[in-house]
């Protein structure tokens, strides 16, 4: 007979091995380690909790499944974060409306404008984010926060490159705006 | 741009927000879904693998029998074949044989006569090329007949044969006129063994035998073998009354052929 020899997941490595076995335990340990940052990144996404349990959710199923797929190369957090990304832009495209091409000149961008000015907290920020429309949120997220090309933004979401770049300064116009109206409420207030 | 970019990305690097307690439960819930879905596939998949090597199997199995039976059947089928083929080639034979006796038959004039004696007839006013002639022919007959009869014959019946086919030839410038009267030469010997030379005028009177008739003249006749023979004569015997006097013994002795 074989003795099942209860294994300790203290190490990442030791986590993956007992993922792509199909261990209960380390797959619960890497939710653990991982499912507050990739909640928060999900919240950029979604409008509302729900939406972001759902593709939190549905994220993890996805890494378990792939799991026997990723190679040592890269960073496993990356590797996870580009799954949640995709399952979120495919949550966004089953239950959203698709993107409108938006003339890029209609963006009014303060050049002047600094974020590095503003005392805004993160949750604050991130308040104002989950505010902006869907779609300049997605592409906000996509590529102020997360670093992706417009190229591969237009790719994930089926859209020209030019829609990407129309969406973003549309998103970030809207932010200033948004963070300017805030400041001169907080300086009438004080 | 890029500064903006540096900025968010600095901000929202580190934030963790944490999820609901029951966000684990839905997905240890899926992952049980799931694993139990894997597993009834496995179980599945090596169900229908079984099932269809069983059926292969059973395929494989009978077409190797159907193979094997008709093997089988073609071997006795050839079997029969050759069997039929040689029956039928001995059958050729004979019934060639019968037609060659046909035609010796059908030669002779129908309305010739001959009379045969057994055992006593000799040759008569013959030349030795006819004698030879007809001895070949009576060779020829015996040969056809040896082909369909395979058993030794008496001498009587050989020569009932020879000389059947020696009157056969002799009478065939007889004209039908001619049938009551004929001028047969016979030499005879007489049961002292003297041989009497004589040439009588016979009145003949045709009466065909009756197949009853026959039959009991005949009783004695082995049958089988020459039935064949004699039943293509049988038409041809005829009693006759010789109203010259000839004794009982004598005219039981003789018989009338009359050929076809």
């Amino acid at each position: 007979m074989f003795l099942n020899k209860k294994r300790s997941y203290d190490t990442e490595e030791e986590i993956i091995a007992g993922c792509k076995s199909n261990e209960r335990e380390a797959q619960q340990k890497l939710y653990a380690k991982y499912a507050s940052l990739f909640y928060s990144i999900c919240l950029r996404y979604m409008k509302d909790e729900r939406d972001a349990e759902e593709v939190l959710t549905n994220g993890f199923m996805k890494i378990f499944e792939n799991i026997s797929k990723y190679r040592t190369e890269g960073s496993f957090e990356g590797w996870m974060k580009r799954i949640l990304v995709n399952e979120a832009l495919m949550y966004i495209r089953k239950n959203r409306q698709m993107f409108i091409e938006v003339d890029i000149d209609s963006s009014k961008v303060d050049p002047n404008f600094s974020w590095e000015n503003t005392d805004l907290e993160t949750q604050e920020l991130l308040a104002l984010i989950q505010n902006l429309p869907q779609g300049y949120r997605t592409v906000f997220n996509m590529y102020s926060i997360e670093g992706y090309s417009h190229k591969e933004i237009a790719e994930a979401l089926g859209v020209s490159e030019n829609t990407s770049k129309s969406q973003l300064s549309r998103a970030r116009a809207l932010l200033q705006q948004k963070v300017m109206t805030r400041e001169q409420l907080n300086r009438r207030r004080s | 741009m890029e500064r903006d970019k540096e900025y968010f990305a600095k901000k929202f690097k580190d934030l963790e927000s944490a999820p609901p307690l029951g966000v684990w439960n839905d997905l240890e819930n899926k992952l049980d879904k799931r694993n139990s879905k894997k597993r009834g596939i496995i179980f599945f998949r090596i169900a229908a693998g079984l099932a269809l090597l069983i059926t292969f199997s059973w395929f494989g199995w009978n077409s190797i029998s159907t193979k094997e039976n008709n093997l089988t059947e073609k071997k006795s089928n050839t079997r029969s074949e050759i069997t039929a083929a040689n029956t039928s080639n001995e059958m050729a034979i004979l019934n060639d044989s019968l037609a060659c006796l046909d035609e010796e038959i059908n030669k002779v004039d129908q309305k010739q006569l001959a009379v045969i004696e057994p055992k006593r007839v000799q040759n008569i006013n013959s030349n030795q090329s006819t004698s030879k002639k007809v001895a070949k022919k009576s060779n020829e007959i015996t040969t056809a007949k040896d082909t369909v009869v395979k058993d030794s014959k008496t001498i009587e019946e050989m020569q009932n044969e020879i000389n059947i086919a020696f009157y056969q030839e002799r009478n065939t410038n007889f004209s039908s006129d001619s049938i009551n009267t004929e001028q047969l030469a016979l030499h005879q010997k007489d049961p002292s063994g003297d041989d009497i030379s004589a040439s009588r005028s016979i009145t003949i009177v045709l009466k065909p035998l009756t197949e009853q008739e026959f039959v009991a003249e005949n009783a004695d006749e082995e049958k089988g073998r020459l039935r064949k023979f004699k039943d293509i004569l049988n038409q041809d015997f005829y009693k006759y009354k010789i109203r010259l006097g000839e004794t009982p013994d004598l005219a039981l002795n003789k018989f009338i052929l009359k050929s076809n």
